[in-house]
């Protein structure tokens, strides 16, 4: 069911399901993107990535985007939009010190975020699964969908400053313009692996895709983020099948094929090693 | 706000005010109810398995402070701001979940707490 939800103050909310979809227009707001099940293809600014329903996306005012869904079974998109002002008051409020909001100092600027894939989880999860469960049910009180925007926005400037802040503070680069362009490429590596998670990628065609070297990249991406490109890929295989055991009546066999594993054995033991349960009992766990 | 069997004891200054203010600004059901054998009092129903006891006297039992759990935090706290409650703060990130607080007319402090689990798959 398709519903476009277009508030007051110009914050809208796009929900969807659908096998095939095609979409491409330059982005006219600020605009958070979530898949509840399945993925989609996006296109920003010519970088192609998928998005699942363990990520989320965000897309700039002024932005070329393109979007791609197709799939057998229905996927559920959901995309948030913010409203020029809505959007400028709450980076402005956020970004100042009360004593220079109190001064009206002016630096309004609006935010210029790094369009990537974020974790979709913790508390931005909880407020948008309730946001679209009350929008499912007929919400049409604009004060209330506003204040989870608000939490959206909140949240997500707390993801943005774990992912995108800190991670830049890690990197041990003098320069500061060095820093931000290196984490740039290893924002791309981590697209990459994310959206070919269950392809046979190699070391070699990550450090492509982030125009780095193989050495560079080893030793910049454990730097910002604390494992190898190779742990993160096997995290997000394993936290895949993990929700894939959870929510799919799936064969174990066929799991191991659909996140990228060649082997059951090899994917078992990791799974046992990593959570502590076997996947059977995993799932076994999850059915009681 | 939902089920977590609950009873609390709270002291009011009149029970006629109280139940105005539990009924008709929180949105409450209300009903009459005996707190002993000579005194009356007046059960506040959250929820199926909430219930604030309210009475004029002071007992042992009572307390100042009542955590309200809740399934949707920021739901709750539209309503009742809608309904005209002043809150003493904006919904704060706990390391629980998402909370928020109020005080009665009387000094009882309310927190409306949804507990999330962060840990959950």
């Amino acid at each position: 069911m398709r519903y476009v939800k277009e508030l007051s103050n110009k914050n809208k909310i796009v929900s969807d399901s659908t096998c095939e979809a095609l979409y491409e227009q330059q982005n006219e707001a600020y605009t958070i993107k979530f898949v509840f099940n399945g993925e989609e293809t996006c296109e920003i600014n010519k970088r192609k990535f998928n998005i699942y329903p363990d990520t989320f996306a965000v897309v700039n005012a002024g932005s070329n985007f393109s979007s791609k869904i197709d799939s057998i079974n229905p996927v559920n998109t959901f995309a948030v939009s913010f409203g020029e002002s809505f959007i400028s008051d709450f980076h402005h409020s956020f970004s100042y010190s009360e004593e220079n909001l109190l001064d009206g100092k002016e630096a309004i600027k609006m935010p210029d975020f790094m369009e990537s894939l974020y974790p979709f989880a913790g508390d931005m999860r909880f407020n948008v699964l309730h946001l679209k469960n009350q929008l499912d049910k007929g919400l049409k009180d604009e004060m209330l969908i506003n204040e989870y925007l608000y939490h959206c926005l909140l949240n997500y400037y707390k993801i943005y400053d774990k992912e995108v802040v800190q991670k830049l503070d890690k990197l041990s680069f003098i320069k500061t313009k060095t820093r931000q362009e290196v984490l740039k490429r290893l924002t791309l590596a981590k697209e990459y692996i994310s959206s070919n998670y269950n392809q046979n990628i190699t070391l070699e065609q990550i450090a492509e895709q982030a125009c780095l070297s193989v050495n560079h990249l080893l030793r910049t991406f454990k730097e910002a983020y604390e494992i190898s490109p190779y742990q993160f890929l096997m995290q997000l295989r394993l936290n895949r099948a993990k929700k894939l055991l959870q929510t799919t009546s799936y064969s174990l066999n066929e799991i191991v094929g659909l996140v990228g594993f060649e082997c059951p054995s090899s994917f078992i033991r990791l799974f046992k090693h990593t959570f502590n349960i076997t996947p059977l009992k995993y799932k076994k766990s999850r059915l009681n | 706000m939902n089920q977590s069997a609950k009873s609390f004891y709270v002291q009011v200054k009149q029970l006629n005010d109280a139940e105005r203010y539990y009924a008709n600004c929180l949105g409450m059901p209300t009903e009459a109810t005996m707190i002993s054998a000579k005194e009356k009092g007046l059960v506040v129903k959250i929820d199926q398995d909430t219930h604030l006891f309210l009475s004029e006297e002071k007992h042992q039992n009572q307390t100042r402070k009542i955590v309200l759990t809740s399934d949707d935090c920021l739901e709750d706290y539209c309503r009742l701001k809608a309904r005209g409650v002043v809150f003493k703060n904006a919904p704060a990130y706990l390391s629980e979940g998402l909370s928020v607080e109020f005080s009665d007319p009387y000094g009882n402090d309310f927190t409306i707490l949804e507990q999330r689990n962060y840990n959950e798959d």
